[in-house]
């Protein structure tokens, strides 16, 4: 195990159960469940073919999450992803339709090809866990999460995502290539959407929120921690190649999915260790670098984690 | 990464620095050749110490100071025993550092250090060694220290933070004990007092000096003391120039010697070439008499009031006795004879013998021994009838009659100088030569490590002036056997060893810079500040028009207050300083013992990142990961939780520490 060695019961049993279906996808799949874990949004960035929508799939069937599906063309409406109101002559009312949005799990394809008025509404609905339409709030679904992706290798006709909105992500992450012997099964066995519909959910939508509540409240992230935590973004925001460090909203966001890392270890309290673990997934789209840095981001976040004494 | 030092090379590095010190220090009482020796030897020692050259065998370097201490005893004289001992004890150390050193030997080597400058303080009285002293003190604390952790873990590797705190450590010790030490010095004094006197209500008549007239056989008392009666600083002078005038005596009433009640005053003979200053410090006693070379042209100081005739007197003020130390200053010129300035000597005044005085017998034997002999003969002539074999110098069976000085000349012919001068002035105003005593002092032991003489009760002498009428000069004749050969000045001088000289030295500065510390000083300061509280305004006004005690006193009261201001300021600084906090020590143990595997933890790194990148593998290496693995599981849980670790589970880390740590 590359990352960390997965101590918890219920979550060893998730990727025992899900591991058939996910060849050598194990790193993603940790990722993935610690945003599921702690309520995130994760945009992927990766070129198409790796298996982003199996994982979306998979983690939708064993969470029992219901799933939605939005692929983003540039004439995609905010309505199309939101939902409308439609009117039934018949009953002289307007109906709500609900769109892809009011759904557990929603993968967002590419959705750097969206307008930026969808991507506008999308990522409002992601930060407010609520939708407006023609002025009525609509609740989502909880928990609700957004599986964003989008190529890196192709931009033309696309619609970047605004640096400010990028921090509506949990983690940026990429699935990668699989080792050989993982894509030899994969061509072997070929794939079997039909025996991933047919997978039987562990976990409930309620079950999954009640599991989040006891992550927050049950592990404990002492004053050292914090004080960990605040003075890597302090750092990022005194250092000389970064033009915008990290925001408290960020800081808060590291905690949480350091509080969810420290859980699946099976300890009650964080380390440093697990705020390390996803350091660069969860700030490196947060922060801003000067010209001529940007593609240094992960090197220069490395040189100020490496900074901060992980004990005082 | 972290900055450490080798315990070793720490213990080398203060040794070196210690020696340093200690050379300086002892620089100006060794002798030349040594100080080649030394240095050559010390640097010798250090490239053998960075070198991997084979040491010495311990045989040869043992016999080495065999050979040393013998030669050093060797050449051992009575005067120069302090400075031959610190040579030897300098080279000895050369010797233990071309050692292959363990503990123990650091720890010799510190201690013969410090005893190296104590003895060069003692030797070379000069204020910056009382630094060198603090220095090596606190060095050789550091020392200890770090020679008791090398005797337990020679190969320690130091981070420059726990060096830091042995460093600090060793600063409390020392500034803990320098109260001590300054406590002891100001009890010491006052313990000395009430100690080494007997109890009881007459404690002041132990003291004993000059009164105001001389009864004879009285000086004998005085003689037969030998505590000091001044020091006088000084340059040195031949014994036969010492005599230290103090009384003018010249009213003889038959039993005993009075001085007038008052002379004339007289204004300050003219300074010839041969002037001598003194600053003389009294001990206390019941003497007003100041005492000064002959003949005194002048005395300053409090109180002095000048009596003429190269006499002064401190004002009384009220008491008998002195019970402080008085210091004044005095300008003589050398000289055995001088010019009564501006009187008519009163020659009837000194021609007188009282009427129940029996003459008849003294003038057929002056008349005898003088005839056909001039006047200004006549004193030699007498001094020579007072001469052995016919006279004897003695302390015991003197004449104690009603009439001592005629049993002195005539049937005992023993006594001391009172009864010789005596004999000689009575003998010269019956011939009809005007002569008269001076009471004082002669001789004295002049200390040249201090530049001063010291002048002890047993100096106590008396002896004669007489009148030369065709120079108008008074002359001194000292009729006491011995005496205007030098031989009588030299009294007391052998009872001073040299190491006495230095104690004498160390004493008499030390007593000088605090003077008048005692007990009627500390009453006094005490009831200052009691009139202080009771009447703030009227006791500051008083001080305000008492400004020359501050003048007085400023400077040592600077040097108090820096020293009191430094103390203050590092006590607060010491304690100020956070305490390490128990979770700080058990990760700096932790630290420390997984270094010894050669396991070190880079400070952004998290303790279970640390032991995860530890070598795995068979038994040993998974033993020291187990118990690795427990310290880091047990205290990371409280230390990131925030939970204090104390008790049972501080100490069950601590073995867990110390298991890692001694883990072979």
């Amino acid at each position: 195990m590359a990352l960390f060695e997965v101590k918890n019961d219920t979550v060893r049993g998730v990727m025992e159960h899900v591991s058939p279906y996910l060849h050598g996808k194990d790193e993603a799949l940790i990722r993935v469940l610690v945003c599921v874990f702690s309520g995130g949004h994760i945009l992927i960035e990766d070129l198409p073919g790796l298996g982003k929508t199996t994982l979306a799939v998979v983690t939708a069937r064993v969470f029992g999450f219901t799933f939605g599906r939005v692929q983003c063309t540039n004439d995609l409406l905010p309505t199309d992803v939101t939902g409308l109101n439609v009117f039934r002559a018949e009953r002289g009312e307007f109906e709500f339709h609900p769109g892809p949005i009011f759904n557990n799990l929603v993968l967002v394809d590419e959705i750097n090809r969206a307008s930026p008025k969808t991507q506008s509404a999308l990522l409002e609905s992601m930060g407010e866990e609520q939708a407006t339409i023609d002025g009525i709030t609509h609740r989502l679904a909880e928990p609700f999460i957004v599986m964003a992706t989008q190529n890196p290798a192709e931009y033309a006709g696309t619609f970047p995502l605004p640096e400010s909105q990028m921090d509506r992500f949990m983690m940026r992450m990429s699935i990668g290539y699989p080792d050989r012997n993982s894509e030899r099964d994969i061509l072997r066995l070929g794939l079997n959407r039909r025996s991933i519909d047919q997978l039987p959910p562990l976990f409930s939508a309620a079950s999954v929120v009640g599991l989040q509540r006891e992550i927050e409240h049950e592990v404990t992230a002492g004053d050292r921690i914090l004080d960990y935590i605040l003075s890597i973004t302090e750092k990022t925001r005194s250092h000389p190649l970064v033009a915008c460090g990290i925001s408290t909203r960020g800081a808060m966001v590291l905690l949480k999915c350091a509080r969810c890392v420290a859980w699946m270890r099976g300890r009650d309290f964080v380390v440093p260790e697990d705020v390390k673990v996803f350091a660069g997934d969860v700030l490196l789209h947060r922060m801003q670098f000067k010209d001529g840095s940007r593609s240094e981001g992960g090197r220069i976040l490395q040189s100020i984690m490496d900074e901060v004494p992980a004990l005082k | 990464m972290k900055k450490s030092i080798t315990l070793k090379n720490l213990l080398i590095f203060n040794t070196t620095v210690s020696v340093a010190v200690a050379f300086m220090a002892a620089s100006s009482v060794i002798q030349f050749p040594f100080k080649i020796t030394i240095f050559c030897g010390v640097l010798f020692a250090l490239f053998l110490d960075f070198s991997h050259l084979p040491k010495p065998p311990r045989i040869v370097l043992n016999a080495a100071s065999v050979v040393i201490m013998m030669s050093a005893f060797m050449r051992i004289t009575y005067q120069t025993i302090i400075e031959t001992f610190t040579g030897a004890i300098m080279m000895m150390i050369v010797v233990k550092l071309l050692e292959d050193r363990r503990a123990h030997d650091y720890v010799q080597i510190i201690s013969m250090l410090a005893v190296s400058v104590v003895c060069s303080a003692i030797v070379s009285i000069s204020q910056g060694l009382i630094y060198y002293c603090f220095l090596i003190s606190f060095l050789a604390g550091f020392e200890l220290l770090l020679s008791a952790w090398f005797d337990k873990e020679p190969g320690a590797i130091l981070s420059f933070g726990v060096v830091r705190q042995l460093f600090t450590r060793s600063s409390v010790i020392w500034w803990m004990m320098l109260p001590l030490c300054l406590g002891l010095f100001f009890i010491a004094p006052r313990a000395a007092v009430v100690m080494l006197r007997p109890p009881g209500p007459g404690v002041q008549e132990a003291r004993i000096g000059f009164s105001d007239f001389l009864t004879l056989g009285s000086v004998r008392n005085i003689q037969e003391n030998d505590a000091i009666a001044f020091r006088a600083e000084m340059k040195l002078l031949a014994p036969k120039d010492l005599y230290w005038r103090g009384i003018v005596l010249d009213v003889f009433t038959g039993t005993s010697w009075l001085p007038s009640r008052r002379y004339p005053a007289q204004s300050p003979a003219g300074a010839g070439s041969d002037v001598v200053r003194q600053s003389i410090v009294m001990e206390p006693g019941p003497s007003r008499w100041l005492f000064a070379l002959d003949f005194p042209i002048s005395t300053y100081g409090d109180g002095v009031v000048s009596f003429g005739q190269g006499i002064y007197r401190r004002s009384a003020g009220g008491n008998t006795m002195y019970s402080r130390r008085y210091e004044y200053e005095a300008i003589s010129r050398i000289s055995s004879s001088f010019a009564p300035s501006d009187e008519r000597v009163d020659i009837s005044r000194y021609l007188s013998i009282p009427d129940n005085f029996n003459r008849s017998s003294i003038q057929s034997l002056t008349e005898r021994l003088l005839s056909g002999i001039g006047d200004d003969e006549k004193p030699r002539a007498v001094m020579n009838y007072l001469s052995p074999p016919l006279f004897e110098y003695s302390l015991e069976d003197l004449p104690m009659s009603a009439a001592p000085t005629e049993d002195f000349i005539f049937n005992s012919r023993r006594g001391n100088c009172e009864f010789f001068a005596s004999a000689m002035a009575v003998m010269l105003r019956v011939s009809g030569v005007p002569a008269r005593l001076v009471a004082g002092y002669h001789g004295g032991a002049y200390n040249d490590s201090g530049g001063y003489y010291i002048v002890s009760q047993n100096n106590a002498h008396v002896w004669v002036e007489a009148w030369d009428d065709r120079s108008n000069l008074w002359r001194r004749y000292d009729p006491t056997p011995g005496a205007e050969s030098g031989s009588f000045a030299a009294i007391g001088v052998e009872e001073y060893s040299r190491l006495s000289m230095y104690l004498d030295v160390l004493n008499y500065r030390i007593s000088r810079v605090f003077m008048e510390y005692d007990n009627s000083s500390q009453s006094e300061a005490l009831y200052r500040m009691r009139e202080i509280i009771s009447n703030p305004s009227a006791a500051i006004k008083d001080l305000a028009g008492n400004m020359r005690w501050i003048d007085e006193y400023s400077g040592r009261l600077a040097g108090l207050l820096l020293l009191a201001g430094t103390t203050a300021l590092v006590l607060y600084i010491a304690l100020r300083a956070r305490r390490k906090t128990t979770e700080e020590k058990l990760l700096e143990g932790f630290h420390l013992a997984m270094t010894r595997h050669g396991y070190r933890r880079r400070p952004c790194e998290g303790l279970e990142e640390f032991i995860s990148a530890m070598r795995r593998g068979p038994e040993p290496e998974e033993r020291l990961f187990a118990l690795a693995n427990d310290f880091v599981a047990r205290f990371e849980e409280r230390y990131f939780k925030g939970i204090r670790i104390a008790g049972s589970d501080a100490e069950y880390l601590k073995g867990l520490i110390s298991r890692i740590r001694r883990f072979s």
